[in-house]
């Protein structure tokens, strides 16, 4: 989302000045754009043009809690994937592993490290479209850039079409690994209770392990670019890091046994804004913990934690609301599970600047990085 | 090129996943060529246009715009409408906008039944006061509004006019690129084709030679149940593959990954009915005689509908499912 | 429709060898049976494509009739064994859809069987009077109104904005 320079479709709200009242001016985002899903923004300004409120909405609603029902359960990794076509490896793994705890079944080793390095190779391939295609242009085309080069396009213009290339070409290689074993990279096909549906030839290892390093060495350049556009860059480190851009929930990761962030399987952990843990539990568990909330003027729910009760839209230390996705992720654990590698992934945003940041930050235009 | 001589193209979502889009960025490096060869003039999920934009446009002035996602909403029923005015030629992208896709598995349920569950009996729903999204909530004497949510999900072409279909779920970049080569190439075939090949997709599949030609199967199997054969038809092993009834384009991608079709490329062109087509095919398919011994081999499919209309239940003969009160459907607004 | 006025509407496909003769058998003995009927003469009832008993349901009958051969009898050995399990299924396709399983009924019906003709079809007619009418096509129209006001005032909409310059 351009929140730097907001998109202006704005207009008078009707009798705006008629008989001395005050109304709001209004200012209409619609679409959203540069993620995935559906979305309008309307603004409501006060007198002095300040933000009086800000409603965040969904205009749609497909509704895959009720058309589940009724389906056979293996359907399901299949099914919940078409929840979203940008992360389906997210959603299919996550109904496959459900599948494994409904059928009480482990998956062998083999099966085991197949799913983990799909969902790896997922998350690399996403964080690269986040960074490039998605989030990023805002930053490397640059917030005070027409809205119209803001894109992938500006993005190649910028940085060269070598990089633009280079990117291209590395989320074409993780993404032919994922589909190797998926069959299709969107909408995959591999997840079955207690398994996946191919393996592995002994004869692709080696064009994977040279894969693997290649795209160490992709995700350090990736690195490097940031640091370059964005962290060099005081005008971005101040816009990041103000105070009307900081955002402070709860934040939800899942975390292994040493509270170091795991991608695919272990215990979901949540943190106050202040870094205290507010609870720990399984997957299988999360009615006890998690409920949905519903507002008329969206077809969206809203999640939040269960024993803190629905306390509205407030941020703070009490507040029930909690984000997920990378920044939570990194706050709501202690760590990474494998060491640094070179120049540092840890915190890049929690030590802007190469001042020692807080330990619990909440800046949502870096959320994702 | 000046770039406001190059065909201006367009991309839009309706209900659908984001899955499409990716496909498009799925072109690779061939886009490279796209974004050289054409003017995007609206795309959300990657480009700052605003609908304004869109409505700012001269009719027609855009040369395709290539729509994915069923229709669910007045709001996407709107968007379609207006892109319909704006474009030349209008693309129906993906399995969703030409047959109802997932999302149309709704299709099986009231919408009094869908809001009912999903905004109050979901178990992790916490919603005392009974509160349901509403058409217009009142804000400080403005209002803050919602699209209509529709009794039905449709296809693309059960709301407007379509020229050509691009099949999948996902399409492929093979067909994607084809088809927008053909575009700027001006070398499109007769309005109403579905650019994949018309053919089974048996046809392509690498295991059709193990494919028998009378199958004979004692029983269907659920595909967990069974070791199955990377080699084989998976027809052959009982499991239930929608090749022989589904449109081949695909690279049979989901049999590479050792997985039956599951029907995301729709019928072939003969075909009136997917889900009846592979119905017959089906039930041809098995050896039982008797009554009971025929329930027995059909209680691996626990499912007919979610499997026969995965994808397709909007565009089937009978379009969704008879409720039991027909009269409420096009009452605007959520229940109380 | 109203139940006063309205017949159900029969689409009955018979084998040629066997229901289809002893419809004309019923027909040439003046046995009396009721008129909702529209037959369709296949050459064998697995000719029957499982798509066409919907198209019939979507284009406005009320029940759909297949008639074949007692098992054993087929002409062709194997086709009313087909025809059998994709009926078993259909049916089971048809109730999840809502439309009641009785709306399809499927007999066995040798040439010699006139009599029970003029049974199956005077019975089910009285199964689908009480059922009453399916007016799919009826149906149609109805869950598209939902749509159409809304297409209306965007083509009044567009009939009164001037296309931008």
């Amino acid at each position: 989302m351009s929140v730097a320079t907001p998109i202006l479709p704005m207009r008078e709200a009707s009798g705006a000045s008629s008989a001395g009242l005050h109304r709001p001016r209004r200012v209409t985002i619609d679409p959203i754009t540069r993620l995935e899903g559906h979305g309008k923004i309307e603004i409501f300004l006060d007198e002095k043009g300040n933000v009086e409120r800000a409603f965040m909405q969904v205009p749609e609603l497909r509704g895959f809690e009720v058309f589940s029902r009724g389906r056979p359960a293996e359907d399901m990794p299949q099914i919940t994937s078409r929840i979203c076509g940008v992360c389906p490896t997210a959603h299919h793994l996550a109904s496959t592993k459900t599948l494994d705890d409904l059928y009480q079944v482990e998956p062998p080793p083999a099966a085991r490290k197949i799913r983990e390095l799909v969902y790896n190779t997922f998350m690399l391939e996403d964080h690269a479209l986040h960074f490039f295609v998605l989030g990023g242009p805002d930053f490397v085309v640059g917030p005070d850039a027409p809205p119209q080069q803001r894109n992938i396009v500006g993005l190649i213009q910028k940085v060269g079409l070598d990089a633009g290339r280079k990117v291209i070409g590395m989320r074409r290689r993780l993404r032919d690994l994922i589909a190797y074993f998926g069959g299709k990279v969107v909408h995959p096909v591999l997840g079955l209770p207690g398994g996946v549906s191919k393996a592995l030839s002994p004869q692709d290892l080696p064009g994977f392990q040279q894969l693997a390093q290649d795209s160490l060495e992709f995700a350090l350049w990736t690195l490097q670019v940031f640091k370059q556009a964005v962290l060099a860059n005081p005008e971005y480190v101040k816009l990041i890091t103000a105070e009307a851009y900081t955002h402070k929930t709860c934040y939800m990761g899942m975390v292994d046994e040493q509270d170091k962030v795991n991608f695919y399987d272990g215990k979901l952990r949540v943190v106050d804004a202040g870094g205290r843990e507010v609870c720990r539990f399984a997957a299988r568990q999360y009615l006890d913990h998690i409920a949905e909330h519903v507002e008329p003027w969206s077809y969206v729910k809203f999640p939040y934690l269960k024993d803190r009760g629905w306390k509205g839209f407030v941020e703070g230390v009490d507040t029930s609301i909690y984000s997920v996705a990378p920044l939570a992720r990194l706050n709501a654990a202690t760590g990474m599970a494998t060491p640094p590698g070179p120049g540092g992934l840890r915190g890049i945003l929690h030590d802007p600047g190469g001042e020692t940041g807080p330990p619990h930050t909440g800046q949502p235009l870096g959320a994702n990085y | 090129m000046n770039p406001t001589s190059k065909p201006k193209v367009a991309f839009y979502w309706c209900a659908s996943c984001g899955g499409c889009e990716e496909a498009v960025v799925d072109l690779a490096e061939d886009i490279l060529n796209v974004v050289e060869a054409v003017e995007i003039v609206f795309w959300p999920v990657a480009m700052d246009f605003k609908k304004q934009d869109l409505e700012a446009m001269p009719d027609r002035a855009i040369a395709a715009a290539l729509v994915n996602g069923a229709i669910r909403t007045s709001e996407q029923e709107e968007m379609v409408r207006l892109l319909r005015r704006k474009s030349q030629c209008l693309i129906s992208y993906g399995a969703c906008a030409q047959l109802g896709g997932i999302p149309a598995l709704a299709n099986q349920f009231e919408r009094e039944e869908i809001l009912r569950y999903v905004y109050q009996e979901a178990p992790s729903v916490i919603n005392n006061s009974g509160t349901y999204p509403q058409p217009a909530t009142p804000h400080n004497g403005d209002t803050v509004t919602l699209p209509a949510f529709r009794n039905s999900v449709r296809a693309l072409d059960q709301v407007v006019e379509v020229d050509y279909y691009i099949p999948g779920c996902p399409p492929t970049p093979a067909l994607t690129k084809a088809a927008l080569d053909a575009l700027l190439a001006g070398r499109l075939p007769p309005r109403g084709t579905v650019l994949a090949p018309d053919v089974a997709l048996c046809e392509q599949c690498p295991r059709l030679e193990s494919k028998p030609k009378d199958l004979s199967l004692d029983a269907f199997q659920r595909p967990h149940r069974t070791a199955l054969d990377p080699e084989k038809c998976l027809l052959a092993q009982g499991i239930p593959c929608m090749g022989p009834a589904t449109r081949s384009g695909c690279e049979a991608l989901c049999i590479k990954g050792n997985m039956a079709c599951t029907g995301c490329f729709g019928p072939t062109s003969r075909v009136l009915d997917h889900g009846a087509k592979i119905l017959s095919c089906f039930a041809s398919a098995l050896a039982p005689k008797e009554p009971q011994g025929i329930d027995q081999a059909l209680a691996g499919l626990p499912d007919p509908v979610g499997t026969f209309y995965r994808y397709s239940l909007a565009r089937s003969l009978l379009r969704r499912k008879r409720g039991p009160s027909q009269t409420q459907h096009f009452i605007r607004g959520n229940p109380p | 429709m109203r139940e006063g006025n309205w017949r159900p509407r029969i689409v009955a496909f018979f084998c040629n060898w066997c229901t289809y003769t002893a419809a004309d058998l019923a027909g040439v003995s003046r046995l009396k049976y009721a008129p909702n009927a529209r037959v369709i003469r296949l050459m064998c009832s697995g000719r029957l494509d499982p798509q066409l008993v919907l198209a019939a349901f979507a284009r406005g009958a009320d029940g759909v009739l297949i008639g074949g051969c007692h098992p054993g009898d087929c002409h062709y050995l194997e086709g009313n064994y087909k025809t059998l399990r994709r009926f078993r299924l259909l049916r089971r396709l048809l109730r999840d859809l809502g439309i009641e399983e009785e709306r399809l009924r499927l007999e066995w019906v040798s040439a010699a069987e006139g009599e029970k003709i003029r049974q199956v079809v005077t019975d089910m007619v009285e199964t689908l009077r009480a059922l009453g009418p399916l007016d799919l096509p009826g149906q149609f129209r109805q869950w598209d109104q939902e749509v159409e006001t809304l297409k209306a005032q965007v083509v009044e909409a567009e009939r009164l904005t001037p296309q931008p310059a």
